[in-house]
């Protein structure tokens, strides 16, 4: 996502595989919703080794903490690691956290 | 007599007409494109597509409220899924710009662009569904300056470049 105004706009359901990074977010941008994605092996390995200093990752959010909703991705690596509230790694099965909410009688899909 | 034809001929035509004013035929896409093919209706890939454009997308929507299938087939860019491929400014498989309420529907590939496999500039509420984006050089799905879109069960795998902020999505 580039530039400012990339607002509220939902990711969701993707597989997101060897890429220079998996999902990123630009500065600036806010209220979009990231879920039940599987984001792994970005970058490749070989990208790593051929280019130390690329900062790539899963999940490179460099928008405001807390402007976009990350929640319930498979992913393995995040940057910069939100030292709150960290959304990678997390290896649950996609809509875990769906399932103990509902069975918490708090399903965040009903209004 | 000639008069009682004369009434049947033009009633067989507005029939003709109504009847076809209800099934317009959508755009049927194959083949080789070398300068940028723009849709203004519903739109389907019947056929592999090999892109030859240079410095601007092979397929852009043209209107709002537009649905283009790919019907698992596969839109070929102007990249090598093997060499290196810096990205190159303006290529993309599909693009949608300054549009409203457009559909991408797979399954199906957008393969070895030299930026975006699909690009979302300034649109909104446009659904990309089911594709698969591979090779491309700089991101698989972009969304720019756009809000309301819904990127959903796409495989994005292997885009990107070192050399610039891209990746999967």
């Amino acid at each position: 996502m580039v530039a400012p105004g990339t607002n509220d706009n939902v990711i969701e359901d993707n597989t997101v595989l060897g890429n220079t990074n998996g999902i990123i977010l630009v500065p600036g941008v806010e209220g979009n919703i990231i879920r039940h994605n599987i984001v792994a092996g970005n970058p490749p390995v070989q990208l790593s080794v051929t280019f130390p200093a690329d900062d790539g990752a899963d999940i490179k959010n460099l928008a405001t903490p807390g402007a976009n909703t990350i929640d319930d991705n498979f992913c393995l690596t995040e940057f910069p690691v939100s030292a709150v509230s960290p959304a990678c790694p997390a290896v649950g099965r996609r809509g875990d956290k769906d399932e103990k909410e509902k069975e918490k009688g708090d399903d965040p899909h009903q209004p | 007599m000639s008069r009682v034809l004369s009434a049947l001929g033009v009633t067989a035509f507005l029939f003709a007409l109504c009847a076809g004013a209800g099934t317009a035929r959508a755009n049927e896409i194959s083949g080789t494109i070398s300068s940028t093919l723009t849709i203004f209706e519903d739109s389907e890939l019947v056929g592999d597509v090999t892109c030859t454009v240079v410095g601007a997308p092979c397929i852009a929507f043209g209107a709002s409220g537009l649905k283009l299938e790919l019907n698992g087939f596969t839109i070929t860019g102007r990249s090598s899924a093997l060499t290196p491929c810096p990205p190159a400014g303006g290529e993309a498989g599909i693009a949608v710009d300054n549009q409203h309420d457009d559909v991408i529907k797979g399954p199906g590939l957008v393969q070895q662009f030299h930026q975006f496999g699909i690009r979302l500039n300034r649109s909104t509420n446009t659904v990309v569904k089911d594709v698969t984006l591979s090779s491309n050089c700089a991101s698989g799905i972009i969304v720019i300056a756009g809000s309301d879109n819904e990127l959903k069960g796409n495989v994005s795998v292997r885009n990107g470049s070192p050399l610039a902020p891209c990746g999967g999505i």
